[in-house]
């Protein structure tokens, strides 16, 4: 149990019988931390106390003679030693239910159709009071709803007023397009007007909503009840933080994704990437067949799976020699599989030599500075106790918000600390958020931002420079200089007021940061002004780093650029030097969900894409041919694609969806996703993290490890490898003293409390098996319900509760069926699971063989490697990507919803190319990307650097950034390809549109036709 | 000397012999309040003067709370003991923190208009006032929050600042003491809720109108999170003479243990209505019989409110009881803002406790479940009962609905001020209830008594 003692607890008396509670946090918190039922709507133990729904009262005693007491908010109560409050006293049971009755006044009985029903935390809270007969009488008010995007539902009528949501968006999460409106018993929460909601975190709106106001519109399209769902613990796809989520299934389809409390990293809240970025399983374009070679003469391998037809044409392939391409999507035991079936040196890691290049130094930044889980960051469990906080912020060439959203809500509340340590200084806590707002107003941690694009941090950054990326790592290294040449900067005077000819130099005081006036450092037209205003934010950032305790700072290989990450190195090793004092914390954000898994894999022996290449290339004597996992080897442009295709012999592609690659293969193996499988991913901070499949596919869609186990014993000659599931392959590479796979392994036996399996589905709860329970109890199946893959879950309502395991599938406790269960389940409110392990973190160390030597530098060692070629000329622009978050990550690129919300593509133009180039705004321009022409829609940026070009392109992949490309490679578009292009744009839109409609209309046809499979195997539920 | 000066001389000579005894309302002159001269020739920014150049911040701190002036927006608190939560007057070593003054001015409590009576009547008092004030607590900005539909005073109010600065009684360097003072008037975009402090201060903030918890209060987390002091405009004006004439003349002012005089108001059935400044503590009886003029023909007292509309009624037995804070509290009602709302006996009294709800549901901030939908429900109830719609059952839902909307149980005091008329004449006019249900409509409609709804709550 940790922090139990640390902790500073007291005892409380709650109706004369005695409880340890925290001092720290408020009575509510305490209460509910001893797993008593009290029922309360606006408290969030994220976003604090403010005291509006009233629900929460209790009465307190002035001593044990007091019978009287009087009603108080618990959430707005301190915690004092020997308190004595009354919970289930008459007044306070009798106002708790007054509270509710109050609400239902208005609340619409809609409950039948209401996307909430059954898991509505008003439900149960009008449960928990006892009210159940409605004594008002009059009208109930009505609202009109808005319509607020794709994502998510409105329907305000629903609206007990709790203020949760606008406290989220606008408070927590920074959202600017959402807010309160009217007031009286007529208060409104929405946007202005219609309009899809900005914020990358809308979707938590649905679970921070207490009742039906916001609701997941795909859920809410093909819905079913909670307690119908089945469901499993997984791990988001869609990038490197690896927040814990929720998957429900039902009928063989993936209804929804929600947040699956992990203290140490997601905690209560989502991005919208991860909740809404599940669609793309639904894809129209998944690959349900094998296909591409004949099993037979002219008969193709298709449909059911046949293995010894399988290993009769694997058979033929047997003398050539398999490269194998990993991924970073795909789980941390399908790479090391294939590793293992093609040996070490046949594998690669489906880098470039640049990348190649990047991962090496991402590996050595990770190996030397330990990453923070979020709560780490974000000092979640000591909020309050200055000392281990971040007082500075400085993010370099990572816009998180685009990359790894649910980092970026982390680091807005790291620039919450200033103004909870002020408000601490006049003793207002942590948890009185309104107090806090109004006593440090606007007070934010010191921000500083370098980037090559626009950011949402750029507002409120005490300096922000958007430089180009070489510039930027010039910025780092004169930083780093600065510092290495005086720390105390007592000489450095700095002002960053745009006084022209003032050469007057003002002293910085020691507290004094906000210097600048704007915030954001602005370009101006005057180089020379530019380049002082830089110079000036720079002195201003070194001194401020030289004065932090903690400084935290964020970057990412978004730029592809090793420079920058020694750059980084150079400037953490200064600032960690014990003589300064300052304990610098560093977070790499990695390019995908994975990505960090793949570090493990790599060595000097990793085969980059150009070494695949150049061995399908020249090793003519054996045949070469590749077995590509679940890759997109989006780095290489349809044409060098169609050349990997005729230099290799054979080319096998495990994959999901449709790509350009399985378009090329001579085999494809379609691979369930990651809600269909088991596995593990590695986030950024190398924690690695289990991902348990909701459903079963229909074969012959089958995991990824197992088609590679296939292919190792029918094609590679490995007879050993044999899994049935992925416990006997993690137990094989557990023999072979492998260490991810001990620690895996214990920490599996450590996460079941009893020998049963836990059930992915509720107890049942509905009528859902009563129609045919004449012939059977159990749930109409895609596939036979005793199968079972050996991790810990059923795919049943039989089994263990849920809540008996680490990974809790779903979350749910006696009389709380929301989402606000979690409470039930934590050891003590905001903190750890009652059910939780150390998680493994992956040992990250580099091979002896990059160890700095005498002879070789590393760099030189890289360059001898895997050769970089640095393009370099005087008159050339530099490509960034500048995509919405929500198509920031490849496979959530199907989700028609996002593809909707696409406003199209976009270039942006420095004032001065545009000038020169006489484009203008709103003008279609086209694009030249190696060798491919792209077509976009023109803005013209006057803060842009005159060599950056910003693209936002649906067709560009995500790999291609920080690309040097001529200045002519940009031209005005002709007027038929101005038209090709509208047509294209309006085309796409169309095809989201319609994908959307067809997916939705084969789901929901699916579901009829389910048949129901007789359960044989349990004696006593026998059909 | 031309006639209209002659006037005007005589009217001040007149109006200065009231000097010690009606200090608050002696300048008063709703046709044309004096000037910055006039004002100034009248005795005015005497009592600036006197703390500003004799006294230290503390030493008018001292003599303010030893007057034992207590606050006239309704809640009587001392305002000596308020002004001394401020940082700069608590801890010697945070006298260098500026803290704000507000004086609110938003004077919207129904049956409530002694405040307007001041502002329109003698601007620059109040100008001198929040001198003072903002001299004491370290305040070098000020604000006035005043109602949105007092315009003339707006007008007045603006024009007595603009001759404050000309004089150097605002501004930098304050007749040469060195204290800097900047003074707003800021127009209230016009809701209730307002003349809550911290509401106001969230209003004046650009915010939302909705009350702020506490603590921390405004003296230590105020105005943009700076020590903050909202006091009301007349509290404010007494300022100037206790300073002019010592806290014992102020404290003589009045045989009762609240010291000053205070401005009376009655409205309603009576056939005098207006505000009266008297000693603080005269009885209820000789406000409605000597000052008010007493009931309208024909009508006999059913009942009043004593200090506004969120206070309790009262009726004939209490008719004795002196006008102060703890007199008006033992009769089971507030002083509040001193304005009495008389109800006569041929008017009903549940439809003028339907108007009092109707508009304090309407003036709902919605912040609090127990305000927001408590008054809507008590609205509801009310309409069916003054209908005659409603059964035995409603009474002990509006019973409930007191217990309900309670103190300790909201944020703020928005609904215990709207349950206390109610739950009072509840008690008070039982029968009337009850006829209402008896004889399934209002017994005063068959009276034919006129019924004038103001509000609808639409």
């Amino acid at each position: 149990m940790a922090n139990d003692e640390s902790n500073n607890k007291v005892t409380i008396f709650i109706d004369d019988v005695p409880f340890k509670v925290s001092a720290d946090n408020n009575l509510l918190a305490g209460v509910l931390s001893n797993k008593l039922n009290l029922p309360y709507f606006c408290w969030h133990p994220s976003m604090g106390s403010v005291g509006a729904c009233r629900q929460c009262a209790v009465t307190q005693y002035m001593d044990e003679h007091d019978t009287r007491g009087r009603t108080v908010m618990s959430c707005m109560t301190p915690v004092t030693d020997g308190m004595r409050i009354g919970l289930n006293d008459g007044s306070s049971t009798k106002f708790r239910e007054q509270v509710i009755a109050a609400m239902m006044t208005n609340h619409p009985h809609d409950c039948p159709v209401c996307a909430e029903g059954g898991e509505c935390h008003l439900q149960d809270m009008t449960v928990m009071t006892g009210h159940s007969s409605r004594q008002y009488r009059g009208e109930k008010r009505t609202f009109t709803n808005q319509y607020l995007g794709e994502l998510v539902g409105h329907e305000m009528n629903r609206c007990i007023t709790c203020y949760r949501c606008v406290r989220f968006y606008k408070d927590y999460a920074g959202g600017k397009d959402f807010d309160v409106f009217g007031s009286r018993n007529q208060v409104y929460f929405g946007r202005q007007k219609d309009g899809v909601l900005e914020s990358q975190f809308s979707g938590n709106l649905v679970e921070v909503c207490p009742t039906g106001v916001f609701t997941n519109k795909l859920f809410s399209a093909h819905y079913s009840r909670k307690w119908d769902l089945q469901s499993a613990p997984s791990v988001c796809a869609h990038c490197s933080v690896g927040c814990n989520t929720s998957i429900g299934e039902r009928y063989g389809s993936v209804r929804r994704v929600m947040n699956r409390y992990n203290h140490d990293l997601n905690g209560y809240f989502l991005c919208d990437r991860g909740r809404f970025g599940i669609g793309f399983v639904n894809s129209s374009d998944r690959i349900n067949t094998v296909s591409g070679i004949n099993c037979k003469a002219g008969e193709p391998l298709q449909g059911t799976f046949n293995e010894k037809s399988f290993a009769k044409v694997m058979a033929l392939h047997h003398s050539e020699n398999f490269i194998g391409i990993g991924s970073a999507r795909a789980s941390f035991e399908a790479n090391r599989l294939l590793k293992y079936l093609v040996g070490k040196e046949n594998f690669s890691l489906g880098y470039t030599n640049l990348e190649m290049q990047l991962s090496l130094r991402h590996k050595q930044l990770l190996a030397q500075y330990p990453q923070q889980s979020l709560a780490g960051i974000e000092n979640r469990v000591q909020h309050g106790n200055g000392n281990k906080e971040h007082d500075l912020v400085l993010i370099i060439g990572e816009v998180i918000e685009q990359t790894a959203p649910r980092l970026a809500l982390t680091i807005k509340q790291v620039l919450r600390n200033a103004a909870l340590d002020k408000a601490e200084s006049i003793g207002v806590k942590h948890w009185q958020d309104s107090a806090v707002r109004t006593y440090a107003g606007n007070a934010s941690t010191p921000l500083f931002s370098l980037q090559a694009q626009p950011s949402e941090f750029d507002q409120g950054a005490n300096g922000a420079l958007v430089l180009s990326p070489d510039k930027i790592i010039a910025c780092v290294n004169q930083l780093t200089s600065m510092l290495k040449d005086d720390f105390s900067l007592k000489d450095i005077v700095v002002t960053l007021h745009e006084s022209t000819a003032s050469t007057t130099k003002v002293p910085v005081e020691k507290t004094q940061l906000d210097i600048d006036d704007h915030g954001v450092c602005e370009k101006d037209s005057v180089e020379q002004a530019n380049t002082n205003h830089q110079d000036k934010c720079l002195l201003l950032l070194a001194r401020s780093l030289s004065q932090a305790k903690m400084p935290l700072i964020v970057t990412g290989l978004t730029l592809k650029s090793p420079a920058l990450l020694v750059a980084i190195d150079e400037l953490m090793a200064c600032l960690s030097q014990k003589s300064h004092g300052v304990s610098p914390e560093l977070t790499v954000v990695a390019p995908e969900c994975n990505s960090v898994g793949n570090l493990h894999f790599f060595s000097e022996q990793a085969l980059s894409i150009e070494q695949v290449i150049n061995r399908c290339k020249t090793d003519k004597e054996v045949p070469t041919s590749l077995i590509i996992l679940e890759q997109d080897l989006a780095q290489l442009s349809k044409g060098q694609k169609n050349q990997l295709r005729q230099h290799c012999e054979t080319m096998i592609v495990l994959e999901h969806t449709k790509s350009e690659l399985t378009e090329l293969a001579d085999l494809v193996l379609p691979v369930a996703t990651v809600s269909e499988s088991n596995g593990h991913f590695v986030n950024f901070q190398g924690r690695l993290q289990p991902f348990v499949s909701a459903h079963k596919t229909v074969k012959p869609i089958m995991e990824n490890w197992y088609w590679l186990g296939l292919l190792a014993k029918h094609l590679c000659g490995h007879d050993e490898v044999s899994f049935e599931n992925l416990v006997q392959l993690q137990s094989f590479f557990a023999k072979h003293g492998e260490p991810w796979a001990l620690q895996v392994l214990a920490s599996q036996q450590n996460s079941q409390k009893s020998k049963n399996s836990v059930a992915r589905q509720t107890h049942r709860a509905s009528g859902r098996t009563a129609l045919m329970a004449n012939q059977s109890v159990h749930e109409s199946k895609t596939y036979r319900e005793n199968y079972n893959n050996q991790d810990g879950f059923n795919y049943s309502m039989e089994g263990e509760e849920a809540s008996s395991s680490n990974h809790m599938p779903y979350i749910w406790s006696p009389a709380w069926n929301s989402n606000q269960a979690i409470f039930q389940h934590q050891q003590e409110v905001g903190g750890e699971l009652v059910n939780s392990t150390r998680e493994n973190i992956l040992n990250l160390t580099l091979s002896v063989y990059f160890d700095e030597s005498p002879q070789l530098s590393v760099s030189e060692k890289l360059n001898s490697l895997w050769p970089v070629i640095m393009e370099q000329t005087l008159d050339s622009l530099t490509l960034i990507q500048n995509i919405p978050w929500f198509l920031a990550e490849q496979q959530t690129r199907r989700v028609p919803e996002f593809i909707l919300m696409f406003s199209g593509n976009k270039v942006w133009l420095s004032t001065a190319f545009a000038q020169q180039h006489d484009i203008q705004s709103m003008d279609v321009i086209k694009l030249n990307v190696s060798g491919e022409e792209f077509f976009a829609t023109v803005k013209i940026s006057e803060k842009q650097q005159d060599n950056i070009v910003l693209v936002s392109l649906y067709e560009l992949p995500l790999t291609t950034n920080n690309l040097t490309i001529e200045k002519n490679s940009i031209s005005k578009a002709t007027l038929d390809e101005v038209e090709n292009f509208i047509e294209l744009e309006t085309a796409r839109k169309n095809a989201a549109q319609k994908e959307k409609v067809s997916v939705l209309a084969r789901l929901k046809k699916q579901d009829q036709h389910i048949p129901i499979t007789f359960y044989q195997n349990m004696g006593e539920h026998n059909g | 000397m031309t006639d209209s000066a002659s006037i005007e001389n005589s009217w001040l000579e007149q109006a200065l012999t009231k000097a010690l005894t009606k200090p608050l309302s002696h300048l008063v002159n709703l046709e044309q309040p004096l000037d910055f001269n006039g004002y100034f020739k009248a005795g005015g920014y005497v009592g600036a003067t006197i703390a500003l150049k004799e006294n230290s911040p503390k030493e008018v701190l001292n003599i303010i709370s030893d007057a034992g002036l207590k606050g006239r927006g309704g809640a009587g608190f001392p305002t000596g003991m308020k002004w001394s939560c401020v940082p700069a007057l608590q801890d010697s070593s945070k006298v260098k923190e500026h803290s704000y003054l507000i004086c609110n001015g938003d004077e919207m409590e129904p049956g409530t208009f002694k405040d307007r009576y001041l502002l329109e009547g003698v601007p620059h008092q109040l100008i001198e006032a929040m001198i003072i004030a903002s001299y004491t607590i370290n305040a070098n900005k000020a604000y006035i929050f005043l109602r949105g539909e007092y315009y003339l005073a707006a007008k007045r109010l603006q024009q007595a600042i603009d001759e404050a600065y000309e004089n150097n009684w605002l501004g930098e360097n304050i007749q040469g003491t060195g204290f800097h003072l900047d003074l707003y008037l800021h127009t209230s975009a016009g809701r209730y809720i307002c003349g809550e402090e911290t509401a106001l201060i969230n209003a004046l903030e650009g915010k939302r109108a909705t009350p702020r918890a506490k603590p921390p209060f405004p003296q230590v987390s105020g105005l943009f999170g700076k020590p903050t002091v909202v006091n009301n405009v007349e509290t404010l004006c007494n300022l100037p003479h206790i300073l002019k004439h010592g806290s014992q003349w102020f404290k003589d002012l009045s045989p009762n243990s609240d010291p000053g005089t205070k401005l009376y108001a009655a409205c309603g059935q009576v056939n005098n209505p207006g505000v009266w400044e008297l000693p603080m503590g005269v009885t209820i009886r000789t406000l409605l019989y000597e000052h008010a003029g007493g009931m309208k023909d024909g009508v006999n007292l059913k009942g009043l409110l004593p200090g506004g509309a969120s206070t309790d009624f009262l009726i004939e037995q209490h008719l004795d009881t002196p006008m102060d804070f703890d007199s008006i509290s033992k009769a089971g009602s507030r002083l509040g803002t001193g304005g009495l709302i008389v109800l006569g006996d041929q008017h009903c009294p549940v439809a003028m406790v339907l108007n009092l709800l109707q508009f304090f549901a309407q003036e709902s901030c919605g912040w609090c479940t127990p305000c927001r939908d408590g008054t809507p429900w008590v609205v509801e109830i009310l309409t069916r009962l003054e209908q005659g719609q409603a059964c035995s059952e409603d009474l002990v839902q509006l019973d409930e609905l007191c217990d309900f909307m309670w103190l300790g149980k909201t944020h703020c005091a928005l609904a215990p001020g709207a349950v206390e008329p109610l739950k009072s004449a509840m008690r008070y006019f039982k029968e009337d209830f009850e006829q209402h249900i008896e004889q399934g409509c209002c017994p005063y409609k068959s009276n034919n008594v006129q019924h004038e709804g103001t509000h609808n709550g639409k």
